[in-house]
This record gives structure tokens, sequence and C-alpha cells, in this order.
């Protein structure tokens, strides 16, 4: 787009000045960039329903069931390749007017910073996923202590202290544009009422980082709590019988709701067939138990039995509220 | 649901069974209509004839039953209405459980060929052949209905 | 040689004007004679089949189909040739006690048609499979029949031939030359 052209011209400009600070463009705030994002996702889901649209007619309705992260990766990259690497602005920034430039906020972003921002924008999560359920698929019964689990936890304590950073600084949204140096700047000068107004909002944002500040280390005091406990546990199980082993392997519940069975480590005693659940014919989700003992995902029995209070396999009567969760 | 339909779909691909003869969603586009061809039973007076069944999945499957129907003036049979070709069977109604599956139901609808009960008719006439124990009419009856629906 | 060239290219462009001219308008007089063509068979297609469909509709109506019961008169014309009417649209319905092109007694019977005659173990599934078959005319002898034609028979056949004689039988029936 020209204005971009003016905009580069204008930077460059300025950067000849020795009054360099005073002639640069404000950086923008956390309002705008978030306000820009979420146009953004939505004309990327916009371009995802075409896609899906265009794909039913080509490919069927199964290939869109089979690969649907798969599609939605593609029309992600499409947009960005699209706007971002041809150095024009997404719609999502045109509407916020702000643009990318680099980390001091001399010049527009380098090209290749940006292919490499939205080649690890979109693909890191997406092969994060995939190396995970490759990892769970092969190592069945050796991850024993969660070394993968604490490595999750480890990257979503990351993501969060970003965030937290994000709402107080209001510098870079996602950490991948940290890495690759991608900053926002308004693509205007800025006027003493605005200023003011804008001031006003990124204090609100402020609030915002406070609280996951307070979340994030109230989540902190809790796993020193559970260090604290699982150390004393384990010095009563060595005093104890051998036979405490067998409870001992039960793995604690993990911080998630969510109890997959598709995690062989999980309940090892639940097994073979009866680690399916029969209503969803998948992996038992939050497995539950009816009164006569015949096991499903916590949805499934709770949906029938709301339904018609009997056990799917034996009709004995089950009621909802007898429904016992298995932790 | 949605997951469930495409295992169920998936598990058909590799069904072997003496009377389904075919078990297919009419387009893999939408798997929550089916078409089935079953072999009437040896020793039933539906041997040696194949029916067609269309089987539709509602949204709230398997929380609620499928529908299942005969082609209509094809199926003469006591739990068969004979004009619309609707199925009166337990398992479709009350006695539903979500742990059934389509090939269940179908295999289920095989068997009510071979017992049908007299006791829920949707085809008065042949319910009641059964009922005066007529057992010759009801044979000669029901092979006049589906050699006269053939032609 | 630059004459020649701009002659050859405009020769070369010439043809090719010419080219895509012939081909457009064989293209657009192919589609014309079908535009102009098509509705006119089909027109034609459908009347023929608007005809079959109404000397069908005629035949079924010359021919009605029939639901005979077969009582003791019946049984008994063991010498008649009841099989030429098998290849009506006709049903014999066989009450309890008698018999009718029975294999046993050295009939054979087309297996094509075979299936128009259903036998019966009580009277009451003799009615029943009348009200089944629901045929345009009912041929019975009534004074034969155990307890007579019942009164609701009336609701599933229009048209119902108590039939008294012999010689009437032979009306409905007429013997082939």
């Amino acid at each position: 787009m020209p204005e971009e052209q003016g905009l580069k011209n204008q930077i460059a400009n300025t950067s000849n000045r020795d009054d360099l600070n005073d002639r640069r463009l404000p950086f923008a705030d956390a309002a705008s960039i978030i306000q820009s994002h979420q146009k953004d996702d939505q004309i990327v889901n916009l371009l995802i329903e075409k896609l899906n649209n265009f794909l039913k007619l080509v490919k069927g309705q199964l290939f869109i069931n089979l690969y649907p992260r798969e599609i939605t990766l593609f029309a992600k990259m499409l947009y960005l390749f699209l706007t971002t690497i041809k150095k024009t602005r997404t719609l999502g920034e045109e509407y916020a007017d702000i643009f990318i430039v680099n980390r001091p906020g001399t010049g527009l972003a380098k090209r290749y910073q940006r292919l490499l921002f939205i080649l690890s924008y979109c693909l890191s999560p997406y092969l994060f996923t995939k190396l995970i359920n490759r990892w769970n698929s092969k190592n069945d019964e050796t991850d024993e202590n969660g070394i993968l689990s604490s490595f999750e936890d480890l990257f979503n304590v990351v993501l969060d202290i970003h965030l937290m950073l994000f709402y107080f600084k209001g510098a870079y949204y996602d950490i991948f544009r940290r890495i690759f140096g991608l900053r926002y700047a308004f693509g205007h000068k800025i006027t003493a009422t605005e200023k003011i107004f804008r001031d006003k909002n990124s204090s609100t944002y402020k609030v915002l980082g406070y609280i996951l500040l307070l979340q994030n280390s109230s989540k902190l005091i809790n796993v020193l709590k559970d260090k604290l406990d699982f150390r004393k546990l384990s010095i009563d199980t060595s005093r104890g019988e051998k036979d405490m082993k067998a409870i001992f392997g039960v793995p604690k519940q993990v911080k998630t709701n969510k109890i997959d069975l598709n995690d062989d480590t999980l309940f090892t005693f639940i097994q073979g067939a009866s680690r399916t659940c029969i209503l969803c014919l998948s992996k038992i989700v939050d497995p539950s138990c009816a009164p006569c003992g015949h096991l499903y995902c916590w949805d499934c029995i709770l949906n029938w039995c709301n339904e018609k209070p009997e056990c799917p396999l034996c009709r004995q009567k089950c009621h909802p509220q007898q429904i016992l969760p298995i932790k | 649901m949605e997951s469930r339909i495409l295992k169920e779909y998936k598990d058909s691909r590799s069904l072997q069974s003496q009377y389904i003869l075919a078990l297919d969603p009419i387009s893999t586009d939408d798997l929550t209509h089916w078409e089935c061809t079953i072999k009437g039973p040896l020793h039933s007076p539906f041997a040696n004839h194949t029916f067609k069944l269309r089987i539709d999945i509602p949204q709230t499957y398997p929380l609620t039953t499928p529908i299942c129907k005969f082609e209509p003036f094809a199926m003469p049979h006591p739990n068969v209405n004979f004009e619309t070709g609707e199925i009166c069977l337990d398992i479709l109604d009350t006695n539903w459980s979500p742990v059934f599956n389509i090939q269940y139901i179908v295999e289920a609808i095989v068997w009510l060929l071979n017992e049908p009960n007299f006791k829920s008719p949707l085809n008065l006439d042949l319910a009641n052949l059964l009922r005066f124990d007529d057992l010759k009419a009801y044979h000669d009856l029901i092979s006049y209905h589906l050699n006269n629906s053939a032609k | 040689m630059t004459t020649d060239h701009r002659r050859l290219t405009r020769n070369g462009s010439l043809v090719r004007t010419v080219g895509t001219g012939v081909v457009l308008a064989i293209g657009a007089g192919i589609a014309c004679w079908y535009w102009w063509r098509g509705p006119n068979a089909s027109q034609e297609t459908n009347r023929l089949q608007q005809k079959e469909e109404e000397e069908h509709r005629k035949e079924r109506e010359k021919e009605p189909s029939r639901c005979v019961i077969v009582t003791k008169t019946l049984s008994e014309m063991k010498d008649f040739d009841w099989q030429k009417f098998l290849k009506d649209d006709i049903v014999f319905i066989v009450v309890p006690g008698e018999t009718f092109l029975d294999p046993s007694q050295g009939f054979e019977i087309d297996p094509k048609v075979g299936y128009k005659i259903i036998r019966c173990d009580t009277i009451l599934g003799v009615w029943s499979c009348v009200k089944s078959l629901k045929k345009d005319s009912l041929i019975v002898i009534g004074d034969e029949v155990e307890g007579g034609i019942p009164d609701d028979i009336s609701n599933f056949t229009k048209n119902i031939r108590d039939v008294k004689s012999k010689e009437e039988l032979l009306t409905i029936f007429p013997i082939p030359f």
C-alpha cells in the first residue's frame, strides 16, 4: 500500500535528523494492538470458512473433519503471507492504524524478520502439539514423573509472564514478535487529548496485568505446597508396608480437570477395552462410574442420564447424582 | 456426536455380516443419512429376498434413536407399516440405549424379520395371521406381497 | 526483409482472426441447432411417454385385480384350466380343508406365478388375507364359506361378487377355446 511507503519515507527522514526522538512515530499501546488482533482473527476465521466451503466441494466433508488444524494453519499462513510479508498492513492493523517497526522503532521491520516471525508464529504451536502427541504414543509408560507435563507447565508459565509484560508495557503481543523484534507503532501523530485517553486505557490493561500476576503467584504457592506435601508423603510410604506401593502408583490428579485416558500412564488399573467409552467410542475423558460399576466419560454418561436415568449397558437405575467421577 | 459417527463409519468399512449386504452413508459428505441392504434370514418367509433400509441419524445421536425405515410398499411384516416402511421395534423406541450402534440396529431388524411380535403390530392383517396361528397363510401372504412388489 | 516479415505477421494475424471466426461460427451454429432441435425432440418423447402411460392405464382399467376364495366347488373343478388365469392380476385364497392346484396331486405350476395361491389353515386367516390384499373385486361362493362373508370386508374390497352357482362361476371364468 502506498501509504506504507509514505510512512517509510517519514521514518527515513526523521532518522536523518538530530531530534530523532521528537519526530519518531509513537509506539502503539496495548489497546490498539489487541484491537487489531481481534479484527485479524475475525478475518482469518472468515477465510477459514471460505476455505472450508471450497474444500467441501473439492474434497468432501470427510477431509474437513480429518484436517481441521491443517486447514486453519494454511488459512493463517496465507493471510499473513499476503499481508505482512509483502510489507503491507493486515486489515486489523489498518483498522487500528498501526504498523510493524523494528525494535528501536527507527524503521520498518526487515523482510527476513517478518518471514521468520510468520513461520514460527504459525508452525510452532502446530508442531509442538504434534510432537507431544507423538511423544505420548511412543513413550507409553516411561514418562512416569511427567517430564513432558512439567515442560508444558514451564511453557505455560513463560507465556503467562510474557502476557503480563505485555499488559504492563504494551510492547510485544506474542512471544515470537518479541523474539524477532517486531514492534507496533502508530501511523499518525498523537494529539494531547488522544494521549490522555490512551494513557487511561493502558492503565486498565495494567490492572489486568496485576490480576495475572496474582493468579500466577498463587499457583506458584500451590505448587510449592504440593512439593512439600509430596516429600512428606514419600517419607510416610517408605515407613509403611510394601502394599502401599500400589496406592502410591496411582498418579496424582493433573492440574486441569480433564483426565484423558489417551494418556496410558493414567489409571493403569483400567485396562484394555475398558479405557474406551462405549458412548463416544473414544478413550474415556474424566472417567466416571455408574452405581453398577460401568465406566464412561463424565460428559457422555451425564448427558444420557439426564435423558433417561439408567445405565446404558445394564439398564440399572442410575440417576445423575449417583454418577461418581474417578479421581 | 460427530466423532462417534465418524468412528462408526470407519468400523462399517470392515463390516462382515451374513445378513448385512451393504451399510453405507448415502454420501460421504454427510454421515447422517445411511442406506443399508439386508438379506432376509434363512428359514423365514423373507429368505431369498433383499431389502433396503434407510437410516437417518439425528443431531442428538446417540442420546436419541436413529430413524429407520424400509422402503414404502416393500416390507410385509407384522411390525412394519406396509405403506410407509416404518418399523416398530422396542430398541428403536423406549428401550433405546446409547450403547447400540447402527450395525447393532440393523442386526436387530434382521432378527425382527425372523421373530415377529404380533403384540405391537403395524400390519394388522399379518399380525392377526400370527395370532390365529395360521403360519401357512402367514408365509403365503408374505410371499405374495414380496413377489408382487418385486414385479 | 522487413516488408516480408510484416506481410508474414499480417498474414499470420489474418489467419488467426479468420480461424477464430470460423471456430466461433461453427460453435454458435451447433449451439443454435441443439437449441432449436432440443425442445422439439424432448416434446416428442414426452408425447410418446404420455401415450404409453394412457395405454397402460386403459389396460389396467380393462382388467381389475381379482381375489378368488377357493371353496368346495372350485376345488372340485380339477379339470378346469385354472393355470391360464394365474397370469392375470389374481390371487386364489384356499380355505382350510380344500386343495387347489396342489403339487402333491401332480399339478405343475410355473414358479413365476405360483405365489398367487395362498393356502390357509384358518378361516379367520382367509379374511385377514383378503383385507391385506385389497383387490378390486372379491369372488366368493358365500354359502360354502364357514360363517359367511364378514360385514367389514366391504371396507377393503370395492366389489364383492357372491357367486351362487357353478354356471355363474363359468361366466366369470370363461372356458378358453
